[in-house]
């Protein structure tokens, strides 16, 4: 009965990120997680969903309201479908995320982060221009493409909104998922007091680690 | 505030000095001077400061410590057994908090500017209510609540309210601050002072109005209102340039209604909107009726366009004009001069949204006003019950201060509602209190 703050956390879970990576996303997603637990306002209204892709996709947790969700165990191997996370993606939102109706108001529009380090390996062009050219947008999508091996013009077709995380070292994971956190915050934070139209997602000032594509 | 009605004495004859207006119904404290904190450096910036994060420290391990410990008391003592490390204690929820705010409601950059009677070292209480005595057979009531948001970041209330009466015309006026703009609460505030003070004196001095017929009365009233409108936005403007901030940092919503009696022209009832939140008329027939409608977008809390942005002083006079004919078309025809209108209400988008949708549940809003509410709207956590507002001999006006402390999940914005009825009302409603069919 109440308006939720819909969070899509989308993560490549493909073979180059073995070792390091994974945990530290893995690791990341409990630090966001306990962070919001202290943000009394996250708790009310923000659900959490992971989605996860390598050679296929699959939303690993639905959303779930953050004293519910639990961190899921992630696993890397095999490529990147980054097609197939967009369209699981795309297909959660619209059974997941209520829309408006006469009587009663829906969900406030979805966060969606979007984690990769490398290039896709289906076709994914379809999707990404679905979401970013559809009018309203369905959701506000933030990309971060992490290393050397990504290509963030590939990203530039979802979102204008494309970070690049170079240092993919436990540090740089977990510097970005404060991040993740603070967008979250501000965000719940915001909801439900009236703001100019057309904003979109305001981005905190990113750390270091992080750079923000022009 | 003091929490009682103020009274004021009965009007002189026409011979007489003309006796001021009915006080304003928020008194704000008079000054008590008090050091100013220096003012806080302006921050250009555009969206809401984010909600602190808690820092997570990494936690240092059980040897570590055993370690630093033994380096202090290595010749002294034996070395302290490492304890395990215990498991990590299950995660709770964060509760809600209430802070103060620590920067000036008025900062001390802005006070050489502010021109008002409302003097500039007083701080808005946080939670408000108040009711004058209305010498027009009419009775205001207004409540406004500093939401959960604000109080747990220790911030300001944005939304504002005045209203004040005469002997035969009352102005309410409620506005609510934009959330990503820093200063929005001085806009709303000075938004409804300006518009009641430049209404008060029109409707208080206009003598050629006390004697005109219905139309001129109407266009008159109208073409006021947008000056009043006018006046608030070129005052904010005035502000930002002369105090080097920018207009847009004022941004906040309008609800505005002005009433007034004659022999002439009967009952006047006129409403004006900009932004969010919602007007509503209860007829004397029951039913409870939204006039106009809210700008916001699809997903709501995107309001298009704010006093002062100079598209808001045309948007308000189209609103004024769209609701007279609403309620001309929607009402029964006036009988000896009377409106058939018992009530309305001025609320924010602070309960506009948990009553969503207005059109439907301002009906439900006057039906507890008058009743009280046996139990609790359907998806609220908590209401006050069994204390009508209406008809209310006593504290009717700390009534509506418990009404709106209403618990809804996620409804944590400000939430302000203005009342006028009539006093005593002419009807118990047989019919019940509904929505249009």
């Amino acid at each position: 009965m109440h308006r939720r703050l819909p969070v899509y956390l989308l993560a490549d879970c493909s073979g180059s990120m073995v070792g390091t990576p994974i945990t530290a996303v893995k690791q990341g997603i409990g630090l966001l997680h306990s962070n919001l637990m202290g943000d009394p306002s996250a708790v009310e209204c923000a659900y959490l969903s992971v989605i996860t892709f390598d050679s296929g996709a699959r939303q690993l947790a639905p959303l779930t309201e953050v004293s519910q969700f639990t961190p899921p165990d992630l696993q890397a191997s095999g490529t990147t479908a980054l097609g197939a996370a967009l369209k699981v993606l795309i297909d959660c939102m619209a059974t997941e995320v209520k829309k408006n109706t006469g009587d009663q108001k829906g969900d406030w529009k979805p966060l969606v982060f979007l984690l990769t380090d490398g290039t896709p390996t289906d076709s994914w062009q379809n999707y990404a221009a679905l979401l970013k050219q559809t009018k309203p947008s369905p959701a506000d999508i933030v990309a971060i493409g992490c290393g050397d091996g990504v290509d963030a013009d590939n990203l530039k077709q979802i979102t204008d909104k494309v970070l690049l995380l170079r240092d993919m070292s436990a540090e740089g994971f977990r510097q970005f998922f404060n991040f993740v956190t603070q967008t979250i915050s501000q965000t719940s934070a915001k909801v439900g007091s009236n703001a100019d139209a057309g904003g979109g997602v305001v981005l905190p000032p990113p750390p270091p680690q992080i750079t923000i594509m022009p | 505030m003091s929490e009682e009605s103020i009274v004021v004495a009965p009007p002189e004859t026409a011979t007489s000095p003309v006796p001021a207006p009915a006080e304003n119904l928020f008194q704000n404290p008079p000054a008590v001077p008090q050091p100013l904190d220096p003012p806080p450096v302006p921050a250009e910036h555009e969206g809401t400061k984010g909600a602190d994060t808690p820092e997570t420290s990494a936690p240092v391990s059980a040897s570590e410590q055993a370690v630093q410990a033994a380096e202090i008391s290595s010749d002294r003592q034996p070395l302290p057994v490492a304890t395990p490390p215990q498991p990590p204690a299950p995660l709770k929820p964060a509760a809600w908090e209430v802070n103060e705010p620590d920067e000036p409601w008025l900062p001390a950059s802005l006070s050489p500017h502010l021109h008002l009677s409302w003097p500039p070292n007083a701080t808005p209480k946080h939670h408000d209510h108040g009711a004058p005595a209305p010498p027009t057979g009419w009775r205001i009531l207004g409540a406004t609540r500093r939401g959960r948001m604000h109080e747990h970041k220790g911030t300001w209330r944005e939304d504002a309210l005045q209203a004040r009466s005469g002997k035969n015309w009352s102005v309410a006026c409620v506005s609510d601050g934009a959330g990503s703009h820093v200063l929005s609460r001085i806009g709303s505030t000075f938004t409804c002072e300006l518009i009641v003070e430049k209404l008060a004196a029109r409707l208080q001095g206009d003598a050629a109005l006390q004697n005109a017929e219905r139309n001129t009365v109407v266009n008159a009233l109208a073409t006021e209102m947008n000056h009043a409108v006018h006046a608030a936005a070129q005052g904010l403007n005035d502000l930002a340039t002369n105090s080097g901030t920018q207009a847009k940092d004022y941004r906040c919503t309008l609800l505005l209604a002005v009433y007034f009696r004659s022999e002439a022209a009967g009952e006047v009832l006129l409403t004006s909107q900009v932004g969010d939140g919602f007007i509503a008329v209860l007829g004397s027939d029951g039913v409870a009726r939204r006039l106009g409608k809210s700008d916001s977008g699809t997903y709501s809390g995107e309001v298009g366009c704010f006093v002062p942005d100079a598209a808001s002083v045309p948007k308000a006079r189209e609103s004024t004009d769209a609701m007279c004919q609403e309620m001309t078309a929607a009402l029964p025809p006036m009988l000896g001069g009377c409106l058939p209108i018992e009530a309305i209400i001025l609320c924010t988008d602070g309960i506009e949204d948990p009553f969503y949708p207005a059109e439907k549940n301002s009906a439900v809003i006057f039906h507890q006003l008058f009743h009280g509410a046996s139990q609790e709207h359907k998806g609220f956590e908590k209401q006050q019950l069994h204390s009508p507002v209406i008809g209310q001999a006593s504290d009717a006006a700390g009534n509506l201060a418990g009404w709106l402390a209403f618990e809804k999940r996620g409804e944590n914005d400000d939430r302000t509602i203005m009342l006028m009825h009539r006093d005593p009302c002419t009807t118990t409603f047989p019919g019940g209190i509904r929505p249009p069919s």
